[in-house]
């Protein structure tokens, strides 16, 4: 039998140790398990939370919203148009806010047990994916409602493709954010405060509730690249309807802040993963 | 006989001062003081502490609260890292230094094991292996699906223990874990921990201040005082130098 051999020495250099978090994947598991379970097991209605928030932000939006503040949405029905934005929204800012409380809440395993660190907010993204997922069949279910019942021309398969494009895109933008404040509230407790202004100018720099078709605004367009939630957006939405599938290309702004992020996420977490028990 | 543990010159310092500069205002405000080198108050939990630990040998560290044995630990359990030294350990190691780790109120008493034993670094397959051992061991078999807010505390304490006893690795470090349950299960436990501390591939520290239970289970016995090693001799002497200390 090959026998494992561990050198403990002062603060750990910065590396990946990708492959002892491959080797920690059941512990990830069950976290995200123990999270999900929690969360439904007293709850009646189980796993329909999931969708009665995305399902009530969007019957807002497209009943009060939209009346006053006429967005052109082209063919694609109006609350269709609110929901493809509010879910993929969802996904990102639940992730970031669970996250970023996740290795406080998890502080008692951390002062106790040697894990790697990364395995508490990935757990926590983990949970929320599976929120986006039903999220996404309930989109689905109701595309197919206008598709056959009002005979709106809706391109299932067309989303679908569109959501697996932009699912890369949109996963590390999360996890990298997710990452950064997940560490960085360990480190500074007052970053806890902030999340909510951030999330709540992202919410604002992101094209949930307004579409970028209409107008030019250069400065907006710049922003708007630099934001890879947009990108992903922009996808799904182009292909609600779409007779033919509309490949968005990405733009460069987005592919550079997405690398940046995410080198700046491991990179921060990475450096003060050692020290976490000692802080927390 | 081969090494399990290596621990070679080790020093654990930690800075006096009040906070660490927990939010961010305050780790600005040590900006210009760290600029200056304005003298921080330094305590060494450890100095110079080397030790080593043959493979299927049991050893007790012994000291007073604060002379630095969690910290030794915890520094081999890789929750927290030295600031010299070096620490070589070959196997697979696990830390005990809580019992239930991790336990949740909300969950059933078998969905606890799940979760306890995979954050003690158990595979699914190893914790269903050992299932029925657990459960058997901890005498809450009837409650197993009732959710852990339900038990006693009692009960609570012995399921923790029985994960923890059948976890499997080469290296255990067990900190202040006995005495769990009523007397009965005290005696079961302690038949257990005798048990693993015998087993010839396991590698056992234990951190107790029960000195009787430490001389039961060990025959070698390492004394801490204030961060140094006094003596590291066999466990009844280094017992009797540790009383004779106060």
């Amino acid at each position: 039998m090959e026998e494992k051999k561990i050198i403990i020495r002062p603060q750990n250099a910065f590396r990946f140790r990708t492959a002892e978090l491959l080797e920690y994947r059941e512990m990830i598991y069950f976290f995200a398990w123990r999270d999900t379970k929690i969360r439904y097991r007293h709850v009646l209605l189980g796993i329909i939370w999931a969708i009665v928030q995305p399902l009530f932000m969007a019957l807002v939006f497209t009943g009060i919203l939209h009346t006053g503040l006429k967005v052109p949405t082209g063919d694609t029905p109006v609350f269709l148009y609110f929901l493809s934005g509010i879910i993929v929204w969802n996904f990102f800012s639940q992730s970031v806010i669970f996250s970023s409380t996740s290795m406080l809440a998890n502080a008692h395993i951390i002062r106790k047990v040697y894990f790697p660190r990364l395995a508490v907010p990935l757990a926590a993204i983990f949970t929320k994916l599976i929120d986006f997922v039903i999220d996404l069949i309930f989109f689905t279910v109701v595309a197919l409602v206008y598709k056959f019942i009002f005979n709106h021309n809706i391109n299932i398969s067309g989303v679908w493709l569109a959501l697996l494009l932009a699912f890369p895109v949109l996963a590390i933008f999360t996890t990298s954010v997710s990452i950064f404040l997940s560490g960085l509230n360990v480190r500074f407790r007052d970053v806890r405060n902030f999340i909510p202004y951030f999330i709540q100018i992202m919410f604002f720099l992101t094209p949930v509730i307004y579409t970028t078709r209409a107008g030019n605004y250069p400065l907006l367009k710049t922003i708007l690249e630099l934001n890879p939630l947009n990108f992903c957006i922009e996808i799904f939405r182009s292909n609600i309807t779409a007779e033919t599938f509309q490949l968005i290309t990405i733009p460069w702004a987005t592919v550079v802040l997405l690398i940046f992020s995410y080198l700046a996420a491991i990179y921060t977490f990475r450096k003060m993963e050692d020290n976490f028990a000692d802080m927390i | 006989m081969k090494t399990a543990i290596d621990v070679k010159e080790i020093w654990k310092e930690y800075v006096k001062t009040e906070s660490s500069g927990a939010n961010l205002r305050e780790s600005l405000l040590r900006i210009p003081r760290q600029l200056f080198k304005t003298r921080q108050e330094k305590f060494y939990a450890l100095q110079n502490v080397s030790f080593s630990l043959e493979k299927g040998e049991s050893i007790a560290l012994v000291g007073k609260n604060g002379a630095g044995k969690s910290t030794m630990l915890k520094i081999l359990a890789r929750i927290t890292p030295p600031t010299r030294g070096e620490c070589i350990i070959y196997g697979k190691i696990a830390s005990l230094l809580e019992v239930g780790t991790g336990f949740h109120p909300e969950l059933t008493g078998r969905e606890n094991i799940f979760l306890n034993g995979s954050i003690l670094g158990m595979k699914k397959n190893d914790i269903n292996a050992r299932f029925d051992e657990i459960v058997e061991f901890s005498g809450v078999a009837s409650f197993i699906d009732t959710q852990l807010k339900k038990y006693s505390s009692g009960m609570q304490m012995r399921l923790a223990f029985s994960v923890a006893a059948f976890l499997n690795a080469d290296i255990l470090l067990i900190d202040e874990v006995f005495g769990v349950g009523d007397t009965e299960f005290q005696q079961k436990s302690l038949e257990k921990l005798r048990q693993i501390s015998q087993d010839k591939g396991k590698s056992v520290i234990f951190v107790s201040h029960d000195l009787d239970i430490l001389s039961k289970l060990t025959t070698r016995g390492i004394l801490l005082q204030d961060g140094c090693i006094t003596a590291d001799t066999d466990i009844h002497s280094c017992i009797s130098k540790y009383r004779d200390s106060f």
